[in-house]
């Protein structure tokens, strides 16, 4: 397998396997878009993703380079956030930021195993909490008026699960 | 902008560099279009034209990642985590509005005045969601034209359950609902009395278009049912896929159908009588898209199911015969034979079920996915077996077929692994342990488990090879299983006897009044057991404590309830071994939102206090006849678990006033609670 480079937000340079890049359906596209010839000496830009979190995103790609390709047809399965495997519970022991961040990375790249199970882990983390517990585990702000916060508290008392 | 579109054909160009978010670019004419999902976004529902702000809205979702990733976690939540989640900020509030989550909401107004002017009516007509359903249980109704004209066109479903209203009243309302698919009117006997539902031509132009949509029409439970008012209701629906008419009066027999119908008046529907032959009618009418029928508890028998089955370009998938007394074998075998794209067939409590037909079904229902002959005795061990080999089965229920004992299950279900059945419902069985450990080795997708009143199989080796093989479970239910003790949920197994030991304990009892110190005790027989329960108990739990701190290597080998992270409803209701250990031990799940101990005497303060802590999910907890709970009990229950919608402490004797304190200060989610 040949190398490629790709470029974080914050300039460095990430020389890679090409196999593991291709987790990435964005970095997949843009190969076969425009046509990168082996041996060449391309750099793929990710002006979205910084350096930190590109080098955790590859460091997962790397693990989990010959997983099979997830299918799309997930609408339909059934959702359960206790299958996350022990390496991946491992490598998502980071601070909430870390997290999010890593959610927006795995979304932009499209790399879809790493998006759900980090969207797992967060949904972990929100799992019995109280809307205070909620906030504070991730940093939420309140943005609410007093009166918004009384309406959804109210209609939620009228609802329920169908 | 919005009116010139056509709304199926709208592609929204934007510029933007890669192929991200289902956006795309293409090449040949160098543009970029963004593809809505019709089926996921509300924007193009039902060929609306969408207003300028609902494209806006759509198109900023586009470029907030955020907001999509949101909801990509809420996906991974459960109702009430979704609900909570969305009282935490607006964006996340947004989110929770998304019409995936909005369809699985259902707004229940229930023995309350629905009005303009009063709440909870009010709350909805400041609210900015898309509500979907409602269900309206013995509402009355005020002045209610704004409340129904504001939230109805998006209304999907409705539901009328013992609700006190009169044809006006339900024009009025249904006229508003031009987007409605489904229509429930259940016990709602007066609205059907008077014989002159919907007779004015006037009344049925009015809710005309409320009507096209709709593709589900369930009259369950309705007396005063007739062909008439069944001709002017069907009438109106375009394209009907399900119906559901169980416990209504439908008359099937022939001599009551010549009787209402001389030859003369054939053509004119009776006004009198609800008939089988009018609703095959209706049936052979709609018969290319109709797929569901649920005709439970009704006289139907034989003559009429084949009639039923033979109708012509009819193809179900759905069908709902349960407590159908007048059903036999042959009209069974007859349905299965001719609607054999039947998934899910519920025969339960009809006593015409016998293995033959079990033997048919697995020949011609190729596609069955759920099976439910709950209750059906003439099943034999025979059709245990045959059921296990159907290998399309996902929902199998066999409880309370006596007929079928250990054996049917061994060779049945033991005998190989099935890897599709999720849920098996087995309950009231006479059913040996080994038969049941086979079968809950071979079958690891379980989600679903209920051994209810399985009193002699069900014993601490049983419930322990659940929890090591069944990691997939979300309901178990063990009600009545009287063998199983503490060891069955923490996986802890004492290494001193303890029956052993509680004697020696009671025998310290003894000596204490030996020297003279007891007094003379004025308890009633019942005090004194309790009494005696909770020192056997405290004994119990002493060992249990003494055993861990020695022990801590072997602590961890024991496999606790706690290893099925997904497990959302208990049932140990009736299983009067379960005392504090399990609660303070085994019970530790975070996702757990049902929880029954009712008449499980043995627990108190020491294990709900842990309870409440380690299952904070809890929104339904029965500890009905618990007489060892306190007011401190409850104080702690309403003060930790912030979810608690459902609370039963009837029969729990020890409590006072001040539990009521602490239910109503504390418990702000509470629906229901049961009190002596």
């Amino acid at each position: 397998m040949p190398n490629i480079k790709l470029q974080s937000s914050d300039g460095e340079i990430f020389d890679t396997s090409l196999d593991i890049a291709l987790c990435s359906l964005t970095i997949k596209t843009m190969i076969d878009d425009c046509g990168i010839d082996e041996g060449e000496d391309t750099v793929v830009p990710l002006p979205n993703v910084n350096s930190t979190i590109l080098r955790k995103v590859l460091t997962w790609a790397q693990y989990h380079k010959d997983d099979p390709q997830p299918t799309e047809d997930d609408d339909s399965k059934e959702k359960r956030t206790d299958d996350i495997s022990s390496w991946d519970a491992d490598f998502l022991k980071v601070d909430q930021g870390t997290l999010f961040e890593l959610i927006l990375a795995a979304n932009y790249l499209d790399i879809k195993g790493l998006l759900d199970v980090t969207c797992k882990t967060v949904a972990n983390m929100i799992k019995g909490k109280t809307p205070e517990e909620i906030r504070k585990t991730f940093n939420i702000k309140n943005d609410f008026t007093p009166a918004e916060e009384e309406q959804v508290r109210k209609e939620n008392e009228w609802c329920e699960e169908k | 902008m919005s009116e010139g579109i056509s709304a199926r054909k709208m592609h929204v160009q934007c510029l933007y560099l890669i192929k991200i978010l289902r956006l795309v670019w293409n090449a040949n004419i160098d543009c970029f279009k963004y593809d809505f999902n019709v089926g996921s976004s509300d924007l193009l529902k039902n060929n609306n034209i969408p207003t300028k702000r609902t494209v806006l809205k759509t198109i900023m979702t586009v470029y907030d990642p955020f907001l999509i990733i949101i909801i990509r976690i809420f996906r991974y939540l459960n109702f009430t985590d979704i609900q909570m989640a969305s009282m935490t900020c607006c964006q996340w509030q947004e989110a929770s509005q998304y019409l995936e989550f909005q369809q699985k909401r259902l707004i229940k107004f229930s023995k309350t005045c629905v009005s303009d002017r009063l709440a909870p009516a009010t709350i909805f007509l400041k609210s900015n969601g898309a509500l979907q359903n409602i269900y309206l249980d013995e509402t009355v109704f005020g002045t209610i034209d704004t409340f129904f004209s504001q939230i109805g066109k998006k209304l999907s479903t409705i539901t009328f359950d013992y609700v006190d209203l009169n044809d006006k009243q339900f024009c009025g309302i249904m006229k508003e609902l031009k987007n409605l698919t489904e229509l429930t009117i259940t016990n709602c006997s007066p609205l059907f009395m008077a014989g002159q539902f919907l007779e004015n031509q006037s009344d049925r132009d009015v809710i005309g278009g409320a009507m096209a949509n709709i593709h589900t029409l369930s009259l369950k439970s309705n007396q005063y049912l007739s062909d008439a008012i069944l001709l002017r209701l069907a009438s109106l629906i375009v394209e009907l896929r399900k119906i559901d008419m169980s416990e209504c009066h439908i008359a099937y027999h022939s001599a009551i159908q010549r009787r209402f119908y001389p030859e003369e008046l054939a053509n004119y529907p009776s006004e009198s009588i609800l008939t089988f032959k009018f609703l095959l009618d209706l049936i052979i009418l709609h018969a290319r898209t109709l797929k569901s029928i649920i005709l439970s508890k009704t006289l139907i028998g034989a003559p009429a199911v084949t009639a039923l089955a033979s109708v012509k370009n009819l193809d179900l998938t759905e069908v709902e015969l349960s407590f159908c007394g007048q059903l036999n074998s042959s009209g069974i075998c007859n349905l299965v034979r001719l609607q054999k794209s039947i998934v899910s067939l519920d025969l339960s409590g009809c006593q015409g079920v016998t293995d033959a037909c079990i033997d048919c079904i697995m020949e011609y229902l190729n596609h069955i996915k759920s099976l439910n002959v709950s209750g059906c005795n003439k099943l034999t061990n025979r059709s245990a077996i045959q059921i296990s080999r159907i290998r399309t089965l996902e929902v199998v229920n066999i409880s309370q077929c006596c007929g079928i004992i250990s054996d049917g299950i061994t060779e049945g279900f033991g005998a190989s692994i099935n890897k599709t059945l999720k849920e098996l419902y087995m309950t009231h069985m006479d059913i040996g342990e080994d038969s049941l450990i086979d079968c809950v080795k071979n079958l690891p997708n379980l989600r679903v488990v209920d051994f209810s009143n399985c009193t002699n199989g069900v014993t601490d080796s049983v419930v322990q090879t659940i929890v090591n093989n069944l990691r997939l479970l979300r309901k178990l239910s063990l009600e009545n299983c009287i063998l199983i003790t503490d060891a069955s949920i923490t996986g802890i197994k004492l290494k001193t006897n303890v029956s052993s030991e509680i004697p020696s304990r009671a025998s310290s009892t003894m000596d204490i009044f030996h020297n003279g110190m007891m007094k003379i005790s004025l308890r009633s027989r019942a005090e004194e057991e309790i009494v005696q329960d909770a020192e056997r108990k405290r004994a119990m739990l002493a060992l249990y404590e003494l055993q861990l701190s020695e022990d801590e290597g072997s602590f961890k080998d024991c496999i606790s309830i706690d290893q099925i992270k997904g497990l959302q409803c208990l049932n140990l209701k009736g299983c009067n071994k379960i005392t504090d250990v399990s609660l303070k031990y085994g019970l530790k799940l975070l996702e757990l939102r049902k929880l029954y101990l009712s008449n499980c005497q043995q627990i108190s303060l020491v294990g709900l206090n842990a309870l409440v802590i380690n299952c904070p999910s809890i929104e339904e907890l029965d500890l009905s006849d618990c007489y060892n709970i306190n007011d401190k009990t409850v104080e702690s229950i309403t003060c930790n678990l912030k979810r608690l919608k459902v609370l039963n402490i009837s029969g729990c004797t020890q409590l006072t006033d001040h539990s009521l304190d602490s239910i109503l200060v504390n418990c702000k989610m509470l629906q229901n609670y049961f009190e002596n």
